[in-house]
């Protein structure tokens, strides 16, 4: 039976003008989850509920079937963080950073935190962080997040900012991390061809709320792109449509089932679509 | 929670070069002073280093974004509050030692008579420290450490304000107030002791609630 190692249900988290409502989703054992949406959707906002960094207003985290507040520290034990930027102090150098690591986690390695440095081409001494270029303290965060032998890894944009060779190197980190079912990855990015590399399931949140939770093969094969004339938007019928959104020169309609709107619809040119365009068709699409 | 205080301890000794370098400078300046006058300054100056540490850290967490990665941690909110008192803690209590040594060895060198009240007036300035301490980490954690530092501004130039008003009325010279300052008793010091004990806890319990609560 699948293990379900992170589950959210109706989290929600109210602010002034700004609210996280009902998010909902859940992360088996041995997968990735792209979590995707414009800034300012949300994301960060639930990954901090997720860690217990926030007090929320309503819904549950279990993170391997155990309640995120009931449970906090033991369960950030087992949890490994990669943040949007490195959260390290510049004047500290690897080894330093290891150090402090080692006292705050029980199950940490020094010698797979080493072999990772060594994997990832960061020297352990000798330079401070502050002369580390962006890549380099992104892999270090990722090396760090991993040398204490997590279960769950979060990933917030872990990957922006890199060059298409480190985002390489990371993302074959990150395959052989969910290789057997006792780990899993939530990964919160705006790259979305990473998360079409290596993404088992799609998470889109936008404007605080789930449009959709779906394993990403269904996405990319069975969703469909109907490119047309805006005379022919009448020709296809509401319940068809996902979303909608004209251009100058052409409509784009997003469909669930792109195989029966190219039987239903024949004349139309019916897509296959990527993650990109679905967020841009749910983003950006006109309200219906 | 080791790895938070080691994370502090690296950086205060990162710190501690210029700071050493700044103690010695201060000690060669002060040089020409009687020895109870030397020892009572480095003792000020051990004591500030005691009190501003735990406040600098802060500084360096929040340039580095550190408080995000520390909350995700497998590591109480309560305990990362604590760090930064013990981090005081440690501090007043290595600038007691050191101004101990000091003292003593002044005393081997001729000033032994004036050894209790140099040992009470030293114990006095880190007590008085940790009530400062004690004052500033909530603010710390209610305002973050850019608009703290302007309340420790204010502090230093109140209390600097009131002592030169005190210094400067010369009935005062001769005062058993101003005797009673210079030498505090061992009850004087134990009351102080009392207190800061009771104001360290109530602060501490202070900014626990005040770190819960906040965003990050």
């Amino acid at each position: 039976m699948e293990q379900i190692l992170l589950q959210v249900g109706g989290l929600t988290k109210r602010y002034p003008g700004f609210a996280l409502d009902g998010v909902s989703f859940s992360v088996p054992g041995g997968s990735i989850m792209g979590f995707v949406g414009e800034n300012g959707a949300g994301k960060t906002t639930t990954l901090k509920l997720i860690l217990d960094e926030l007090p929320r207003d309503g819904g549950t985290v279990k993170i391997f079937g155990l309640d995120n507040r009931e449970r906090g520290s033991e369960l950030r034990a087992q949890i490994g963080v990669v943040f949007d930027d490195c959260h390290f102090h510049e004047m500290f150098t690897p080894a330093e950073v290891g150090t402090v690591l080692r006292g705050c986690y029980k199950t940490w390695d020094d010698g797979l935190y080493r072999s990772l440095l060594r994997r990832f081409g960061l020297p352990e001494k000798g330079k401070k962080l502050k002369e580390f270029s962006r890549g380099m303290t992104m892999k270090l965060g990722v090396a760090a997040a991993l040398a204490h032998r997590p279960r769950l890894l979060l990933l917030d944009e872990a990957t922006s900012g890199l060059d298409p060779i480190v985002r390489d190197e990371v993302l074959e980190l990150l395959q052989e991390f969910v290789c057997d079912e006792e780990h899993a990855i939530l990964f919160s990015s705006h790259i979305t061809e990473d998360l079409e590399k290596i993404a088992d399931y799609i998470t889109f949140l936008h404007k605080g709320r789930v449009v959709f939770s779906e394993p990403k093969d269904a996405l990319l094969y069975d969703w469909g792109v109907i490119r047309c004339g805006r005379a022919d938007l009448a020709r296809i019928g509401r319940e068809d449509i996902a979303a909608v959104k004209s251009g100058a020169f052409e409509t784009r309609v997003l469909v669930k089932d792109r195989e029966a709107a190219a039987r239903k619809y024949r004349g139309l040119v019916v897509d296959r679509t990527s993650i990109e365009e679905i967020m841009v068709l749910y983003g950006r699409g006109e309200e219906r | 929670m080791k790895g938070i205080l080691v994370k502090d301890l690296l950086l205060a000794w990162k710190n501690m070069k210029y700071l050493l370098f700044a103690f010695v400078i201060f000690a060669l300046a002060i040089f020409s002073q009687s020895s109870e006058t030397r020892v009572m300054m480095l003792g000020m100056y051990l004591c500030l280093i005691g009190v501003l540490t735990p406040l600098y850290t802060f500084s360096y967490d929040r340039t580095a974004g550190w408080d995000v990665y520390a909350r995700a941690l497998p590591v109480e909110r309560w305990k990362l509050v604590l760090v930064k008192y013990l981090l005081g803690l440690i501090f007043l209590c290595a600038g007691l030692l050191i101004g101990g040594v000091l003292i003593a060895v002044s005393a081997s060198m001729g000033a032994a008579s004036e050894t209790g009240r140099m040992l009470g007036a030293l114990a006095g300035m880190m007590l008085a420290g940790l009530l400062l301490l004690s004052v500033q980490l909530p603010f710390f954690y209610r305002f973050g450490p850019e608009k703290a530092r302007l309340f420790i501004v204010v502090t230093i130039l109140l209390v600097t304000t009131i002592c030169g008003a005190l210094m400067s009325v010369r009935e005062l010279e001769s005062s058993e107030l101003l005797l009673w300052l210079l030498s505090p008793s061992p009850a004087a010091i134990a009351l102080l002791a009392f207190f800061a004990a009771a104001l360290i806890f109530g602060s501490f319990f202070l900014s626990v609630r005040i770190y819960g609560r906040g965003d990050v």
